[in-house]
């Protein structure tokens, strides 16, 4: 809004300055996810997702849960609407889904609450979906606190509370991911983290059974899913994020060769 | 008593009490110290909405500088307590769809714009050994996290594994790193109690 603001006054209508390549990355990958999906619904060859443990795992999460009679708790992490939230809340679909087939109760736990109506109507429209709408229970979808770490001693009394045998903490996480993974851990829970905050991801790393490292929490909805047209988009990105290893491979050669790679920085500034 | 005094007091007992469920997971010591949190924090949320956001455009923003506009998007955002209203649950899915295609709209216009500059700073001279490591090292992650290129030779594969150690060492020296951190606050709460409240330090 700001950069907008400023264009107009400054009579710049078409691009915010220094933004056309930014234009370019994002058109690049409209386009390439329109091919891509064009091609999975001709029924054309899209490759497949390679293994991602963690995202194998929340079966095995779930299985363990429902063996033990006790309640699955997920909660999306504690970013507003992004693309982290996006990605978390389309694996609660997918848990929400397993847990009502499998008849185990689901506890979903959000900190914003905006995230909250939406967490419950996936959760709802999942279990519509499996089947089951009688067993969804609203109170099971629990707003806690705004507040990072009033959210984080409540969700640790839900542990002592009701003991979890699954943790599943899918998102955008900060200082709190030690404190919540450990208070699982001694909960008992088997535990799946997914953090894109290379900070704290390390705790996870050291707390959780299985974690999600930054980028692959964006393929979980595909690999969940296992539909083609979702594939087709991680496709995309995969062949974006090559082109990006190429650019830098092409700007590390010109800085050693010519001493810097002002003059290829100063274009894609443009 | 000062008030500073009684403020020193009242964060150790809540330390304390927040600390017990180092000693027992379920204790009533860190069930009071929960639900205050929590209960604390929500009566603040509620004063700092009234007083910060709801009042200031209230009355100096529609009432004082008459920007009537602002209550366009006041009504949308009425319309979310629809969901307590049977039959009209409906209306609080507009609220929701402004909220969700604004994040989804924002993150694509004004995310590249981060990631350009970080691309640009691996622009570096492979002059000496860092360098190379520092170039190398960024080319196998990218690599480990691309997900649909198989990787069934042993090149391919050993990158990725390559990658995957890399993440794990950069991983390793964070958790050093921040684990210093959080014992600084250990230390900070420890001054509480035994500097502040009970004077056994200076």
């Amino acid at each position: 809004m700001t950069l907008l603001a400023a264009n107009a006054a400054e009579g710049v209508f078409i691009f915010a300055p220094g933004m056309l390549w930014d234009f370019i990355l994002i058109a690049s990958l409209f386009v390439l996810v329109f091919v891509m999906i064009q091609r999975a619904r001709v029924g054309l060859p899209i490759p497949e997702i390679r293994k991602i443990a963690g995202l194998e795992a929340i079966d095995e999460a779930l299985g363990r849960a429902t063996e033990m009679g006790k309640p699955v708790h997920y909660s999306p992490g504690m970013s507003g609407f992004g693309s982290e939230m996006y990605a978390a809340l389309a694996v609660l679909s997918y848990v929400a889904k397993m847990a009502a087939q499998y008849d185990t109760r689901l506890i979903v736990t959000t900190r914003r609450p905006y995230i909250h109506p939406v967490a419950s109507d996936i959760v709802k429209q999942s279990y519509l979906e499996a089947g089951r709408p009688e067993a969804f229970n609203p109170e099971d979808i629990r707003y806690v606190s705004e507040w990072q770490f009033s959210y984080t001693a409540a969700v640790m009394g839900i542990f002592q509370r009701e003991k979890p045998a699954a943790n599943l903490l899918i998102g955008y996480w900060m200082a709190e991911s030690l404190v919540l993974a450990e208070a699982g851990a001694q909960a008992g829970c088997i535990q799946i983290g997914a953090n894109t905050n290379i900070f704290q991801i390390h705790f996870f790393i050291v707390t959780c059974d299985y974690t999600l490292i930054g980028e692959e929490l964006f393929a979980a909805s595909a690999y969940l899913s296992k539909d083609p047209m979702l594939t087709g988009t991680v496709v995309a990105q995969d062949m974006l994020k090559i082109a990006i290893g190429c650019l830098v491979v092409i700007g590390t050669i010109i800085a050693t060769v010519k001493g810097d790679a002002q003059s290829l920085i100063d274009f894609l500034s443009l | 008593m000062t008030v500073e005094q009684l403020g020193n007091i009242s964060a150790s007992i809540c330390i304390i009490m927040a600390w017990s469920y180092l000693w027992k997971e379920d204790n009533p010591l860190y069930n009071l110290a929960e639900h205050l949190l929590v209960g604390i924090a929500t009566g603040y949320g509620i004063g700092y909405t009234i007083l910060v956001q709801l009042v200031p455009r209230i009355n100096d923003e529609i009432i004082g500088n008459q920007h009537y506009s602002l209550i366009i998007p006041a009504i949308i955002g009425c319309l979310i307590y629809c969901r307590f209203f049977p039959g009209y649950e409906w209306l609080s899915k507009i609220c929701m769809g402004f909220w969700i295609g604004y994040g989804a709209g924002n993150h694509l216009a004004f995310n590249p714009a981060t990631y350009m500059p970080q691309v640009f700073d691996t622009f570096i001279n492979l002059t000496n050994i860092n360098n190379i490591l520092y170039f190398l090292i960024v080319i196998v992650v990218i690599w480990y996290f691309i997900f649909t290129v198989r990787k069934d030779t042993p090149v391919r594969s050993g990158a990725s594994q390559l990658g995957r150690y890399a993440l794990m060492i950069a991983f390793g020296s964070a958790y050093g790193s921040i684990t210093m951190a959080y014992l600084s606050l250990i230390i900070g709460q420890l001054e509480i109690i035994f500097r502040d409240t009970l004077h056994l330090i200076k």
